[in-house]
């Protein structure tokens, strides 16, 4: 993928998007009773009646610089918002991430090892169930069932009100909104390791490996699954995808005071700085996790080269 | 967005073809007629679960609301929150004492719609894309896939959000938001398929015999690419119900009082602690009819797969 292209492609998207979109931020910003004199100055004060490409310009330099502007409900600078949610959004995605990854791969290499077995069956089916399965209802599971019904976890927030920020405080309220961002891509990563390694233990080498006297789960670890990884590490392509996407579901369910929250927000009160600040700040963190990925195929498969 | 596996219930019935050489094979499915895939989808076992469970959701999605001539937006608060069971409402009722039954039918023939049709104007869009970037190559075909880049360098719901955010909420730009988002997948899945039938024999005869290059595109190339766009069509479907439910529970899709299962899942936050069966019906409504779209996926793919 190349890098700038897409990093400026996602940038005029966002921008054009949203100054196509109805509703004046001068307007939503003054209230009904604002004379169109009052509504005309404090476009002009915003810069909003310039023509777009003028505004796009004066934004993305500005952006180049570091700054993303002012947000106009909330009267901050939005590379503060953004870079404080950042952190909250990335303490929930990134385990996320590694949750979904691990146990993901840990069912996928299991299911192969004892392909046709209950367990087999088990997961199969829990897989195909899961990925059936929209984030936003299996939050709402959770907190009915962990939250309502049995009280042992906190419904929302990511520290308890008032209370101090600590790692012990955190973890409690980290725990579903983690588990429900991670269930549906865990459960494609295991279909997908499933099949990838099942096909690796009918190659050749295996039987090889075996009869050299290369041990059932050496061969099994060593030289299937090393072999499975590239299609494994091409879904995680799309498991970024899958938990950038539900992390805005996530983060709106469990009120978890992430980016996400934060740009749903901001859409409802037409806030543009805050919506391109934060649509911006998460298009980068998955076109680098994407380039971090097609740099691991070179490493995983010599054959594989990545063209500059 | 390409499910990869499914429930194994398909995988473990070993396809006819499997160990087939490819010459063979091609011959095999190349005379497969339409009779003779149909054959192969009934006898195929995730395909006739998967068909069932949708026929019966959109047949009570269709015709209970005829049945059943209970208005779904007929508030009672005398009648709140009525448990599962009590007279005149078999699904009980909501917190505005909303009948539970009409509104999960009436909201289902909207939630399924939006599906079908977004997988439908993405399905067509991105494979007349495709086609046309696999069969012209060069210049074109770099064009077509660099702007798709572009739309792939965001996350899959971050971009139906910006479309909705820029033309406003409601269930015909939600569905139409979903539609222009997975348009890229499907324009990469088509040109592949394209680039690979483009530089078989029947591509250089049908020339041979005097086809423009229009026809042989639209006819030769488009009579060998359908088993498997349907395919995927159905394959998303249910990928595209919980997206488009997924904008309507964050308050970006179909706005009240009309039901769809997104929204009525964001209303039943709110008294999901005092009637948890209630709130759950949407969720399982959700879930059932996605499993069902993703089984006829799935059965539909194995039977495609040998024939591309």
């Amino acid at each position: 993928m190349l890098l700038v292209p897409v990093l400026l492609g996602v940038s005029i998207v966002v921008f054009v998007a949203l100054h196509l979109a109805p509703g004046d931020p001068a307007e939503v910003l003054l209230g009904a009773l604002a004379t169109p004199t009052e509504v005309a100055s404090l476009r002009h004060q915003l810069g909003l009646d310039q023509p777009w490409p003028v505004q796009y310009l004066k934004w993305i330099s500005q952006v180049l610089q570091g700054n993303l502007g002012t947000s106009i409900t909330l009267h901050e600078s939005v590379r503060s918002l953004v870079g404080a949610r950042l952190l909250s959004t990335l303490i929930l995605t990134i385990p996320a991430f590694l949750l979904a990854t691990v146990c993901g791969m840990a069912a996928g290499i299991a299911s192969a090892r004892w392909r046709g077995s209950p367990f087999a069956a088990i997961v199969n089916v829990g897989a195909f169930t899961l990925v059936s399965m929209p984030v936003y209802w299996l939050g709402l599971i959770l907190v009915i069932v962990f939250s309502l019904r049995l009280g042992i976890l906190p419904s929302g927030g990511m520290y308890p009100a008032g209370g101090e920020e600590s790692l012990g405080s955190l973890l409690p309220h980290l725990i579903m909104p983690c588990l429900a961002l991670a269930a549906a891509p865990a459960a494609i990563i295991a279909q997908v390791t499933r099949s990838a390694v099942i096909d690796e233990l009918g190659q050749e080498y295996v039987r090889t490996a075996r009869a050299k006297g290369v041990g059932l789960w050496r061969s099994l670890l060593a030289h299937a699954t090393r072999n499975a990884l590239v299609p494994i590490v091409t879904t995680l392509g799309l498991e970024i995808n899958y938990i950038i996407g539900g992390d805005v579901l996530v983060e709106t369910i469990f009120s978890w005071p992430g980016i996400g929250q934060m740009l749903v927000q901001a859409v409802f009160s037409r806030d543009y700085p805050i919506v391109l600040g934060s649509t911006l700040a998460l298009a980068i963190i998955f076109v680098l996790v994407n380039l971090v990925i097609d740099g691991l195929y070179g490493y995983l498969d010599p054959r594989i080269t990545v063209r500059s | 967005m390409a499910k990869i596996s499914g429930l194994d219930a398909a995988m473990e019935s070993v396809p006819p073809w499997e160990g087939v050489p490819d010459s063979e094979q091609e011959q095999r499915v190349r005379g497969a007629s339409p009779l003779e895939m149909l054959q192969r989808l009934l006898r195929n076992r995730s395909a006739c679960a998967g068909g069932l469970i949708v026929v019966l959701t959109v047949a009570c999605t269709v015709l209970g609301p005829i049945v059943d001539s209970v208005d779904p937006t007929n508030i009672n608060p005398i009648m709140h929150l009525q448990p599962i069971g009590s007279a005149g409402h078999p699904l009980g009722t909501d917190l505005l004492g909303r009948d539970m039954l009409a509104r999960l039918l009436d909201g289902g023939r909207l939630s399924l719609f939006a599906g079908v049709v977004s997988a439908l104007i993405s399905t067509v869009l991105g494979v007349l894309l495709g086609m046309v970037a696999g069969f012209a190559g060069a210049l074109l075909d770099n064009l077509i896939m660099r702007l798709l880049d572009i739309l792939l360098g965001f996350p899959f719901i971050l971009l139906a959000i910006l479309i909705v955010a820029f033309a406003g909420p409601s269930t015909v730009n939600a569905m139409i938001a979903i539609a222009i988002a997975s348009i890229p997948f499907f324009a990469r899945i088509t040109r592949g398929l394209v680039m690979s039938l483009k530089a078989r024999e029947f591509v250089t005869a049908a020339y041979a015999l005097g086809a423009g290059h229009t026809r042989v595109l639209f006819v030769h190339i488009l009579l060998n690419l359908w088993p498997a766009i349907v395919a995927t069509l159905f394959l998303n479907i249910g990928f595209m119900i919980t997206q488009t439910s997924a904008l309507s529970f964050l308050g970006l899709g179909t706005q009240p009082p009309t039901p769809d299962w997104g929204t009525m899942l964001a209303d039943s936050e709110s008294y999901m602690g005092i009637s948890t069966a209630i709130a759950s019906l949407p969720g399982i409504a959700i879930v059932v009819s996605v499993i069902g779209f993703n089984l006829l996926g799935n059965g539909l793919r194995d039977v495609v797969n040998g024939a591309v």
